[in-house]
């Protein structure tokens, strides 16, 4: 095969070919100067760099590699301009980010398929490319509209020949910070303050306090501080992955086989004959392999299989999933259970122990954590895929040049098993009645273990891509045109299968490598649209210059680059809802009792009112600028974008209950998202020093242009024009200084030191009319700097990622005081409340025991810059080669040490501003490791 | 390889996995025609269609966070600090935050209730069902129309019209006395439709003739008292005389030998409409006092006041205030009206084998050391509606169907329209008929203490005190006293509670304090209209006068 027809043939090629093919060992394509001739995957074709004329980011695997990761997902952050994440829960195999991209929640493809991002090892990765605009998101149809992560997994080698790859990391993860909670003794003070204020009387007297304080009376005033009871200060972690690729004359292959296992966080009890750790095992191999079975044929099969199991204190499994992008979430709901208790449970709320060794407990609170933890069971969720993707490709020049054919199917199933052996503890509150008398009161029931398994998610689901296409050139004339025919079919449980087909047209039209016009156009459709409404044509083009080609273009040597591009189309997204335009009944039982006997009787009620929903949409237009300087040293990308998304699927603004039913969804939204990303890179070669700083950074704002609103009581109502997560409230003015004092909330009789609110509509009160946005209203900047350096056998390379102007309302859980009737716990930051003598400098309104109307809602006194800036990875490794290895036949040996989330900077000390620290905690990951190389 | 072989098996790859296996669309959905189904003799779903309507119909007891709603008059407290009951009992009351909104679902209720008349007619089922079933829907459209009426003031009227989404619903709201006679009218027009009463023990719970003259009498009755009638207008109090009149004089209905029994008893005597349940002990775990232990925990969210507990009078019928009545301050609640032991768990009380211990650091008021989740406020639980566990050692499952109309409630109804028009002596035997029935000693004039020869405003208040008594929680008292128009008076005050300390000796020693207050706003006499529907309906539906 000649090098043009291997660009357009292999698809799901090896990426950066060149890279792999020329680089150094170990070699980082991050670290050398912008390859022109790179290549990029796209969806279902792919392309050099310097034939590209769609927003692309690109992040190399090896680059991702480096990163001490279980997941790739959070291998992605800070490293491509446009796409942020944003970490919610660190437990092992729930680790995975939430991914924004131009404001929007990207498709995750695994090579061109949506698949689960659990399933894939960053070892198995070869690249990863982000699909920001039309142009590339076209051929995707009806899912492209929100942007593509494309996942694409390794290939056969580069060159002849067989390597091996056997590395092997370990380390320890610890939590990033938790949320602290007050000790006994200074809740005890705080509550019986807050108590004074409300005008009741004193819960605790300074006995209380004292014995709190000096823990003389443990098991009737105890200190606990749970985060330390069920938390160990760090747990480790393995990994193991032997991997080969290779190449002969009619085959080539990657393999790879991995084993991860992953300790939770969690304390474990001693006397327990099993866990109850949020422990995370993953075994999974991959096989990819491609055979020539004629010098014009190529057939290759891509075997995968994953089998992963977490553990989790506790029964129940929550499962959420969403169909239509092929998104598992999987949470341990008894895991979250557990934090969410931390952060309910005041530190003297009982005993861990009693005397008698039972956990302690009383009415108030009955769920004892460390029983939570460790005294109720376990849960096992397993979860098993596996998939086969077959392809043939048949080079047809022989028939006519140029032509080729392309079949490929791909088969994926996945499996989720629970096993739940949770019981049931009872926690007891001890009572001394009289002399010696000892009395314990039991709460909850012991129950022994309740064993019971069940297969929760049994998917199943089917691609076919059936296409062919013509490549021909005529002097400086290049044009490539394909054609595809692609069908996926998913099935969930007993639902109806969700297909999707998708015919896809691309042509590209070069001259002289100066002008490139790409079009690409897909009409797509589902089938649980309603027939008539099922599909839609995706049409979008680009056109690109790369003015560098052109002969009036100096050389000088300062600017050896320059393309200019822009792309615009149109795109979709489907959220089609399980056949909602068909109008249906549904039975409910025991809608009612009718006679003297206590059965029920059932039910019949409409269903969710039908309505003809068809794909959202979005008009993108994006225009950049690549400039490569001094030698291609030097390198800026820039980009500007305008997506107009429309059909948004919305509520209609004028729903009336008078229609006496809920009004469903329908394709009414607009929104508008602008944003500038630019990407700056340096990197050069000092005698044996190679080096490299790379800076990317978004600055994006999402507006509602159209949201249907009915006409307001107030313009400060409307919420038209607004930023896409607006915060709405009160405008906080100042504390309350003398009783009965205003502006408060409408009835609210109001002491010193409550909050004061702006009375927008001046009618001496504070209500719903006085709502409005809150929170300043500047564009998010999501940025991300990388740097390396390699020299001799050493090298070394950090990230950093950051964002700014994102405001988080500090409202609820974790923040307010005494919450849930009273029963819940305060936090250092009460102490900078409201009192007289405080008046001037209080951070924080007057205390109350419990829910507070006037200072207990939403407004500006609550929000709080979440802006921080991390230093994600620091990477160190040193590569022994040649010497006593060559005898070995080792080609090289590289010893690492590498670090995760080692230093965070935001205004925020009491949480970590990512996921604001209400769950299982982000975590530190430092690692050591060694790879040898055969 | 040849080409030939690659396309075959390309070709093969595509039309392998291209076959048909399932249906194009979920043909198992119940769609309309299979709910109305034409062939159907049994109209199964039509059946169940109606069985789901009957739940809109209101229901009761702790269903506003936990406690009655009216914890939010001067009768009872919340136990629990900043319960969301303090939204309308401490005038927190707004057009987006009504815990007591009853717009939506009243009017999903119309909507429910005219489908299924505009396509019963389809179903070949008998003739009299049918009737019967329509009628009963109508009965739940008009119920929930009265349930706006009183909340809202007039509301829009939809008549037999369900709305498509395609349809702009532009419908201004239609005037108080215009919902009034649309109510009326379709009672009046569902009567003959309706089942006899005595309910048969299958249909119990079903919808009766004497139901449609019950709404009748407490619609019209809504439209003659002070709020809505200003002027007084003496034909307005006959009409409401003359329906709830209409009740008693059906003869099918009388008061229950026994209070208590009221409301535990499947099938009263009494009770004309209630909300049908499942037998369940809910009721008792969340009102009784808060000392017992598994399996009896109880949350006792509902703190009665002192206020509620003063009104009740003593056995002699004569109120504590009155010197002869033979009330000892000492020993409060000994010798007083039987009802108040069935309404409040007071301080000695039995139930569940022991003592009520409301006493300070008692068991059902214990010292701040003791954990529970909250404790009574004001020194006594709601013990109404619950089933006798006074000498039980656990819960048992109860019937709680809660009374939306009972034989007292019409009784009441017409002392205090017939007192109006100035018919005394009805309202003499009417409020003597019930004092009777809750076991006050009738006295040597056979008055049950009743003051006799009072005058209008006298029997008024007379009335009004019995109404307080009788039907305490059952959600009479919140809407009487905005009916009455006295709200503003009665509900600006300071409530209180009995802090009862135990001596050495084992007696109680008594003292009174204030523990909450209640507040109206003169604007809360209606709720606002939910904002929403206000700003959708393009200036067709007005927001109430201050709102």
């Amino acid at each position: 095969m000649n090098n043009y027809i291997k660009i357009i043939f292999s698809l799901f090629f090896l990426a950066p070919v060149a890279a792999y093919a020329t680089g150094p060992f170990f070699q980082d394509t991050a670290r050398l100067p912008l390859q022109q001739d790179s290549i990029y995957p796209l969806f279902f074709a792919q392309k050099q760099k310097d034939r590209l004329v769609s927003a692309v980011g690109f992040a190399d695997g090896e680059a991702l590699r480096a990163v001490p990761l279980t997941g790739i997902g959070n291998a992605l952050t800070g490293r491509i301009a446009g796409l942020a994440t944003t970490q919610e829960n660190g437990e092992p195999g729930n680790d995975q980010p939430v991914f924004s991209l131009r404001g929007r929640t990207p498709l995750v493809l695994v090579d061109g398929i949506p698949r689960n991002i659990y399933t894939i090892l960053p070892e198995q990765v070869a690249s990863v490319t982000v699909l920001k605009d039309a142009l590339s998101t076209a051929a995707l149809g009806l899912r492209g509209a929100d942007g593509v992560i494309m996942i694409t997994t390794r290939k056969e080698a580069a060159q002849l020949g067989h390597n091996m790859d056997f590395s092997v990391n370990t380390g320890i993860a610890q939590p990033l910070q938790q949320r602290e909670l007050l000790s006994s003794a200074a809740y005890a003070e705080l509550y019986n303050e807050a108590l004074q204020n409300d005008g009741r009387p004193a819960l605790y007297t300074a006995d209380d306090i004292a014995k709190y304080r000096n823990g003389s009376a443990p098991y009737t005033h105890p200190d606990n501080n749970w985060n330390a009871r069920i938390m160990e200060k760090q747990a480790p972690y393995q990994r193991y992955v032997l991997s080969a690729d290779g190449k002969t004359e009619a085959l080539g292959y990657f393999l790879s086989i991995d084993y991860l296992k992953q300790e939770g966080l969690l304390n474990q009890n001693s006397l327990n004959s099993y866990s109850t750790n949020v422990d995370y095992r993953r075994f999974g191999f991959r096989g990819n392999v491609s055979i020539d079975l004629s010098p014009r044929t190529k057939l290759s099969l891509n075997i995968h299989g994953s089998s992963r199991r977490r553990n989790a204190p506790g029964g129940a499994a929550a499962l959420s999933f969403a169909p239509n992008t092929g998104r598992l979430d999987i949470s341990t709901g008894s895991v979250s259970g557990l934090f969410n208790s931390i952060l309910n449970t005041p530190a003297n709320a009982y005993p861990v122990y009693n005397p008698n060794g039972s956990f302690g407990g009383n009415q108030l609170f009955s769920n004892n954590i460390w029983g939570q933890s460790t005294g109720a069971g376990y849960s096992q969720i397993n979860m098993n895929d596996g998939l086969a993707d077959l392809l043939l490709e048949r080079d047809m020049s022989d028939v006519w040049k140029g032509w080729w054919i392309k079949a490929t199917a791909s088969y994926t199933m996945e499996i989720i098993h629970n096993i739940i052996r949770n019981k049931n503890f009872a926690t007891y509150e001890m009572k001394i009645t009289g002399a010696n008398d000892t009395l314990y009161r039991q709460f909850g029931s012991i129950s022994e273990q309740n064993n019971s398994s069940g297969v929760s998610v049994r998917n199943g689901s089917l691609f076919m891509d059936f296409s062919t296409g013509v490549s021909r050139s005529w002097k400086e004339h290049h044009l490539d045109v394909a054609l595809h025919y692609q069908r996926s079919t998913a099935r969930y449980g007993s639902q109806l299968p969700f297909v999707i087909k998708n015919g896809i047209f691309r042509a590209e039209y070069r001259m002289g490598n100066r002008y490139i016009v790409d079009l690409a156009a897909s009409y797509s459709g589902n089938n649980w649209y309603k027939p008539g409404h099922q599909y839609n044509l995706y049409p979008a083009a680009g056109i690109g210059w790369n003015v560098h080609n052109e002969n009036f273009f100096p050389e000088n040597g300062l600017v050896d680059h320059l393309k200019l591009r822009t792309t615009y189309g149109l795109t979709g997204r489907i959220d089609a809802n399980y056949f909602s335009y068909l109008y249906t009944y549904s039975n409910y039982g025991s809608a009612y009792y009718i006679g003297t006997g206590a059965g029920g009787v059932q039910g019949t009620e409409e269903s969710q009112l039908p309505y003809v929903r068809t794909t959202e949409k979005a008009l993108k237009w994006n225009i950049g600028t690549d400039i490569g300087m001094l030698n291609n040293r030097a390198t800026l990308s820039v980009d500007y974008y305008r997506n107009q998304f429309f059909d948004l699927l919305q509520q209609r603004g004028r729903n009336t209950a008078l229609l006496g039913a809920p009004y469903p969804a329908e394709n009414i939204g607009k929104s508008l998202y602008t944003g500038l990303e630019a990407t700056a890179r340096w990197a050069d070669k000092v005698n044996a020093l190679d080096y490299y700083i790379a800076a990317n950074m978004a600055i994006q704002r999402g507006r509602v242009t159209y949201n249907d609103q009915a006409a307001q009581a107030y313009p400060w109502m409307e919420t038209t024009g607004d930023r896409i997560g607006q915060q709405y409230g009160y405008i906080a003015d100042g504390f309350v200084t003398s009783a009965g004092e205003g502006p408060v909330v409408e009835g609210y009789r109001s002491v010193p030191g409550d909050l004061k609110y702006r009375d927008l509509n001046g009618d001496g009160v504070i209500n719903f009319y006085d709502v409005t946005k809150i929170g300043p209203d500047k564009p998010e900047i999501y940025y991300g700097i990388s740097a390396g350096i390699t020299l001799k056998g050493f090298d070394l390379s950090l990230q950093i990622a950051g964002l700014a102007n994102r405001m988080m309302s500090l409202t609820g859980l974790g923040e307010w005081e005494f919450q849930n009737e009273g029963r819940g716990p305060a936090f250092p930051h009460h102490y900078g409340r409201w009192t007289p003598e405080t008046a001037a400098t209080a951070t924080y309104p007057r205390l109350t025991a419990g829910f507070n109307p006037n200072n207990h809602v939403n407004s500006s006194f609550w929000l709080a810059s979440a802006d921080f800036l991390r230093l994600k990875t620091v990477a160190l490794g040193y590569t022994f080669r040649g010497g006593v290895l060559d005898r070995l036949k080792i080609k090289g040996c590289r010893v690492f040490a590498s670090g995760y989330n080692l230093l965070t900077f935001s205004g925020q000390d009491r949480f970590d501003p990512e996921n604001g620290s209400l769950g299982y905690p982000l975590q530190r990951i430092l690692n050591g490791g060694i790879s040898i190389k055969f | 390889m040849n080409i030939k072989i690659s396309i075959l098996a390309a070709a093969t790859f595509v039309f392998a996995f291209s076959c048909k296996k399932y249906e194009d669309y979920p043909v198992e959905r119940i769609t309309n025609n299979i709910v109305y189904d034409s062939l159907d003799k049994n109209a199964t779903y039509a059946e169940w269609v109606v069985n789901g309507i009957y739940a809109f119909l209101p229901n009761g007891y702790n269903r506003i966070d936990n406690v009655v709603l009216d914890a939010a008059t001067d009768d009872a407290v919340a136990s629990s600090f900043g319960s969301n009951i303090e939204v309308l009992g401490k005038s927190r009351l707004s057009a987006v935050n009504n815990p007591d909104d009853k717009w939506a679902p009243a009017y999903e209720a119309i909507r429910r209730a005219n489908l299924f008349l505009a396509n019963i007619d389809v179903v070949p089922r008998d003739a009299v069902t049918k009737a019967y079933w329509k009628a009963e829907v109508r009965f739940i459209r008009a119920m929930s129309y009265f349930e706006l009426l009183r909340r809202y003031g007039g509301v829009p009227l939809l008549g037999d019209k369900a709305y498509s989404l395609e349809e702009n619903i532009l419908v201004k709201r239609s005037t108080f006395d215009e919902v009034v006679a649309y109510i009326v009218q379709e009672c009046d027009a569902i009567f003959p439709s309706l089942r006899t009463d005595p309910i048969d023990n299958t249909n119990l719970g079903r919808i009766t003739q004497a139901a449609a003259l019950a709404l009748k009498s407490r619609t019209l009755l809504l439209a003659a008292s002070p709020l809505n009638n200003p002027a007084d207008d003496p034909a307005r109090w006959a009409a409401a005389a003359a329906a709830a009149n209409s009740v008693i004089s059906l003869g099918k209905y009388s008061l229950a030998g026994n209070f208590r029994d009221v409301f535990t008893v499947r099938k009263s005597p009494e009770v004309i409409l209630a909300y049908q349940a499942a037998q369940h002990s809910n009721l008792e775990r969340q009102n009784a006092p808060v000392g017992y232990v598994e399996p009896n925990v109880s949350q006792g969210y509902v703190s009665p006041t002192q206020q509620l507990v003063d009104a009740f009078p003593m056995l002699n019928g004569l109120a504590i205030t009155d010197a002869a009545s033979g009330y000892n301050p000492a020993n409060p609640y000994a010798g007083r009206d039987p009802r108040l032991a069935a309404t409040v768990f007071y301080n000695g009380m039995m139930w569940l084998g022991r003592s009520v211990e409301t006493f300070e650091g008692g068991l059902d008021n214990p010292s701040a050391e003791v954990r529970v989740a909250r404790r009574t406020r004001t020194g006594y639980y709601m013990r109404k509606f619950l089933g006798d566990f006074a000498a039980a050692s656990d819960y048992s499952n109860q019937n709680h169907n809660f009374p939306i109309f009972r034989y007292a409630e019409i009784l009441l109804n017409y002392a205090e329209a017939a007192n109006e028009t100035d018919n005394r002596g009805a309202a003499y035997t009417q409020l003597k008929d019930i004092r009777k029935r809750a076991g006050l000693q009738a006295g040597a004039d056979g008055l049950y203490g009743l003051k006799a020869n009072m005058s209008k405003a006298e029997m008024r208040e007379a009335i009004r005190l019995e109404r307080r008594l009788e039907l305490a929680f059952e959600e009479h008292r919140y809407w009487d006293l905005r009916r009455w128009k006295v709200a503003e008076q009665t509900l600006n005050k300071q409530v209180s509670g009995v802090k009862i300390t135990r001596n050495a000796n084992g007696t109680f020693a008594y003292s009174y304090q204030p523990v909450d207050y209640v507040s109206f706003a003169a604007k809360q006499y209606l709720y606002p209209v939910p904002y929403k529907e206000v700003t959708a309906s393009g200036g067709n539906i007005t927001q109430n006068k201050d709102w």
